[in-house]
């Protein structure tokens, strides 16, 4: 598949084209971090991150891709993997531990809604996850969930949005959300 | 939290697509009211929830293509040329025999009905003999029926059965659960509003009797149905939503020389569709002047036991 088909596939939010870009460049990638010590696991977790961080920027309206997208893939692993390298060696095990500490609250908090997100319906989190992730507009969550047009995509964002707001907050308060 | 602020600025100051000034106000506000403050931070942390649960999404995805296990990092190229060739063959041979079998045209998600339409006049009911055999009836209340109408109404009239039903073994059990299910339904039903046109709607926890579940697919079919107009109501495995209804439609469910057929009266108009789960819209309503007249009779005796 040529690199304007892929793009086409993924701007139309077909995860197949995912699939076949992590599929085709696996080994390269990961190539890069295993050589730069890192592990089997950690360089497939870089590629993964670089894949998704694709697969969003290029819905970007904003986002001109003026390069292969192997060379665009590759570049991102090697920043990514630099970051990673970066935090490895700035925390001392004292401040990692404090770190953990202060990060604890916020997983805590973050599971609280992940577990409110899965139990709504199928449809609801699909429209929350393409508007707030994907980048989809309304006419484009309409026309791949099936919605009559974009206004009814829009109220049905809204009520999805509301939903998953009092079910977080029948869980805990709003105020455990400050700061 | 202040009147003026627009919620529909909300996503745009998170997808960073406000302008300085529009920042700069919403800031303001933010700095202004502890109550606004307090809740745009919980919206940015639902939203990067959000995010967050749908890389987590990809990445299991991702995960899931386990590069090892694909043939095109794992079998050198020589040996996967000749595998892909192979296979290739195979697969011409059997689309070779197979196309030489007789070919039948696929039956589409409609057909099932209009067969079913089309055979069932061939056996409409002889009212004659339907008025000596006792009729089980099921009636789903409307909301201001009570719930145990539907238990007195089978009870009621299988005891007056002058002779008993010539019905397969296995009608009256399912017959019986069915209505439990019903019941038990109703009982946990839940009532709400819905784009203005869902009125009545009922659910049921217990998912191994397929009932209607809110948040499956049909939710999304529901407003499509809903917005496009086409239909009022949806009947999806015994279960019945209704839409801007304000006579509630009846569905009955008798029992016509030993076959469980089922109807809806709604509006006016009596409909007919099957004892199976219904993923697309499809109803007919009923031309069977027999059937109908079956109907106002069981609809008649229904009143009568109020």
């Amino acid at each position: 598949m040529r690199d304007s088909q892929l793009i086409e596939k993924i701007k139309l939010g077909d995860e197949s084209a995912l699939d076949y870009l992590y599929r085709k460049n696996y080994k390269m990638m990961t190539r890069l971090v295993l050589n730069n010590n890192g592990t089997e696991d950690e360089a497939k977790d870089i590629f993964q991150e670089a894949v998704i961080i694709f697969w969003q920027k290029i819905r970007s309206e904003t986002f001109i891709l003026t390069s292969k997208i192997s060379t665009f893939l590759y570049s991102v692993c090697q920043n990514l993997w630099r970051k990673e390298l970066e935090r490895k060696s700035k925390y001392s095990r004292e401040f990692a531990d404090t770190k953990e500490y202060s990060d604890f609250d916020k997983e805590e908090r973050e599971k609280i809604v992940h577990d409110c997100i899965n139990e709504l319906g199928e449809t609801c989190k699909k429209v929350l996850l393409y508007y707030y992730f994907d980048n989809f507009s309304m006419q484009e969550i309409a026309d791949k969930l099936g919605f009559s047009n974009a206004d009814t995509a829009k109220t049905k964002k809204y009520k999805c949005k509301k939903e998953l707001d009092e079910l977080i907050k029948s869980k805990y308060k709003a105020t455990d959300f400050l700061d | 939290m202040q009147s003026d602020f627009n919620p529909d600025n909300l996503d745009r100051f998170f997808k960073k697509q406000l302008s300085e000034t529009e920042r700069n106000d919403i800031e303001k506000m933010m700095a202004q009211d502890p109550l606004l403050k307090s809740e745009i931070h919980f919206q940015q942390e639902v939203v990067e929830a959000i995010c967050q649960h749908r890389k987590w999404e990809l990445k299991n995805r991702l995960n899931a293509l386990a590069p090892e296990s694909s043939p095109l990092f794992t079998i050198p190229r020589v040996a996967f040329g000749s595998t892909l060739t192979l296979a290739g063959l195979l697969t011409a041979t059997l689309f070779w025999f197979d196309s030489k079998k007789s070919t039948q045209t696929p039956q589409t998600k409609a057909q099932p009905i209009v067969q079913y339409i089309k055979q069932k006049p061939a056996q409409a009911p002889n009212l004659t003999q339907t008025a000596t055999k006792p009729i089980q009836i099921e009636i789903t209340p409307t909301k201001a029926q009570p719930i145990s109408i539907v238990r007195t109404a089978y009870v009621a009239m299988h005891e007056t059965a002058a002779a008993p039903i010539t019905e397969q073994p296995c009608l009256p059990a399912r017959m019986e659960a069915f209505i439990e299910d019903t019941e038990l339904a109703l009982q946990e039903a839940t009532i709400k509003m819905y784009d203005e046109n869902l009125l009545f709607e009922i659910s049921n926890t217990d998912t191994d009797n397929g009932a209607f579940d809110r948040h499956s697919e049909d939710e999304h079919n529901l407003e499509r149905m809903a917005t496009s107009q086409l239909l009022r109501y949806q009947y999806y495995n015994e279960h019945l939503s209704l839409y801007n209804n304000a006579s509630a439609g009846k569905q009955i469910h008798a029992i016509v020389q030993g076959e469980l057929r089922h109807f809806l009266y709604y509006d006016n108009v009596y409909y007919e569709f099957f004892d199976e789960q219904v993923t697309e819209i499809i109803m007919q309503p009923v031309r069977d002047k027999n059937a109908i007249t079956l109907i106002k009779e069981i609809l008649i005796q229904m009143e009568s036991l109020k």
